[in-house]
């Protein structure tokens, strides 16, 4: 499903990569890495919204993510950084972005919306960080993504909201097969929550893969990727 | 179910709809305002078609200072960064903006194309017509270039573009004014008059508005789909 083959972005004093690494349908993955690690640029290459400098990224297998609209059309990227017009209503804001996506279910996205309690009705700007965050989840459940990239989900959510919100996310690829996701976090005990299978550090814009089993008696994934980070720092 | 074009169809249309939704308060007030200094003149003693034609024009140049405006909002508020991620190309995005500076500048184009008609009521409707297109396009243009150098540059030096367009607003009237008066109006008249020169002035003014909106929507649809915030790390 998804290809990385020496894949380089440079920024003028950052190289991330050369990243090789290999996704298939379905697999659940965590990125770990340090501050200004490279995750946001990576997830920015994933989403299309930057072009490599060298190497071959391929996504559903097409090449040229930035400029493929159909490839954006089944990807879906929830970062607070990019929630949505703050001048719309929640509904409103729904309503919006189902003009943009083929397979737009406003269903789905308004059962995750009940689910988690989202006041349909209140405008974007007025929202606290968890509940903006609850709104692009339901705009990726909307969207019927077969890849989820989720930037942080977590970061600033209260434990409950967490739970809640880890525990849809976790039904809501139980009942999804074919759907992948990556999550960049530095909240390690989501990566257990989430039930990852998949391990991608980022250290010194190199990045590293881990498979990992899901076995009772296998470290737990969120053990795995702290020794990891110590490591590196 | 739409067929894939009329769905990307629909999509530039709701996000131009959108657009314009937010141009409209500015477009708003500029009209409300000439309205009002129009209004003033005459009560003062009177005011002529071509009074009114100069204050339309005037503030019809106000209207590129919207897009740009909205532009600066867009990335302060984070809704530009939200729209790059749509599953639009750049020409959609760049098509969507066009039609939405189009629009907001329709009522002004409507306003210059009937004091036209008023002012040269010689001339055939079509002109009017025809000069009222023509100078919304040059304002979408207009627009679209300033949105465009907008996007691609932090918000500080954007609105420093900004105001560099209503400083150079200012001086090019009074410029012109005083080129007018030194080249003698009525020789000028005279000029304007011939065939030759009138058709050479429309000719470059629709090729300056081809341009202006050819290189503003260029510039946006290669910028839009990979902007990332105004301070994006790694």
């Amino acid at each position: 499903m998804l290809e990385l083959h020496d894949v380089e972005f440079k920024y003028p004093e950052f190289t991330l990569g050369p990243l090789n690494w290999s996704v298939p349908r379905g697999a659940r993955c965590a990125l770990v890495g340090r501050n200004g690690a490279g995750k946001s640029t990576l997830l920015a290459l994933l989403a299309g919204q930057l072009m490599p400098d060298r190497g071959r990224l391929s996504l559903f297998g097409a090449d040229r993510l930035g400029v493929d609209v159909d490839v954006r059309q089944r990807v879906a990227l929830v970062s607070l950084d990019a929630i949505g017009c703050p001048w719309m209503t929640v509904a409103e804001h729904l309503g919006f972005v189902g003009n943009f996506y083929r397979n737009w279910n406003e269903s789905q996205a308004r059962e995750l919306a009940r689910a988690l309690s989202l006041p349909l009705e209140a405008r974007l700007s007025g929202l606290s960080r968890g509940t903006a965050l609850k709104v692009a989840l339901c705009t990726a459940w909307g969207q019927s993504a077969e890849l989820l990239l989720l930037d942080e989900p977590t970061a600033g959510l209260d434990p409950v909201a967490r739970h809640e919100l880890l525990r849809q996310l976790d039904a809501h690829l139980s009942t999804h097969e074919e759907l992948s996701v990556i999550i960049a976090t530095h909240i390690l005990e989501d990566l257990d929550a989430m039930h990852a299978d998949q391990l991608f550090a980022l250290r010194d814009g190199r990045g590293h893969a881990i498979s990992v089993s899901r076995g009772t008696g296998d470290p737990r994934l969120s053990d795995v990727a702290r020794e990891i980070l110590l490591d590196a720092a | 179910m739409p067929s894939p074009v009329e769905f990307r169809a629909s999509a530039v249309l709701a996000l131009a709809r959108m657009l314009l939704s937010r141009l409209r308060p500015v477009a708003v007030n500029v009209a409300v305002a000439i309205t009002v200094l129009v209004a003033l003149d005459a009560v003062r003693g009177g005011v002529t078609a071509s009074d009114a034609l100069a204050w339309a024009l005037g503030g019809s140049l106000m209207l590129p200072l919207g897009p740009i405006l909205g532009v600066v909002r867009e990335k302060s508020d984070g809704s530009l960064r939200f729209l790059a991620t749509l599953p639009i190309s750049g020409a959609e995005h760049a098509a969507a903006r066009a039609l939405a500076t189009f629009g907001a500048s329709v009522p002004s184009a409507v306003a210059i194309a009937l004091l036209v008609t008023v002012e040269a009521s010689a001339l055939p409707a079509s002109y009017a017509l025809l000069s009222g297109v023509l100078g919304a396009l040059l304002l979408t243009g207009a627009a679209l270039a300033l949105t465009a150098v907008q996007l691609q540059t932090p918000i500080g030096r954007g609105l420093s573009a900004a105001m560099l367009w209503f400083v150079g607003f200012v001086v090019g009237v009074q410029v012109l004014g005083a080129a007018w008066e030194y080249l003698d109006l009525p020789r000028v008249g005279v000029l304007l008059a011939s065939r030759r020169a009138m058709a050479l002035i429309s000719l470059g003014a629709w090729m300056a508005a081809a341009a202006l909106v050819a290189v503003g929507m260029q510039r946006i649809a290669n910028y839009t789909p990979r902007y990332r915030g105004e301070s994006a790390a790694p």
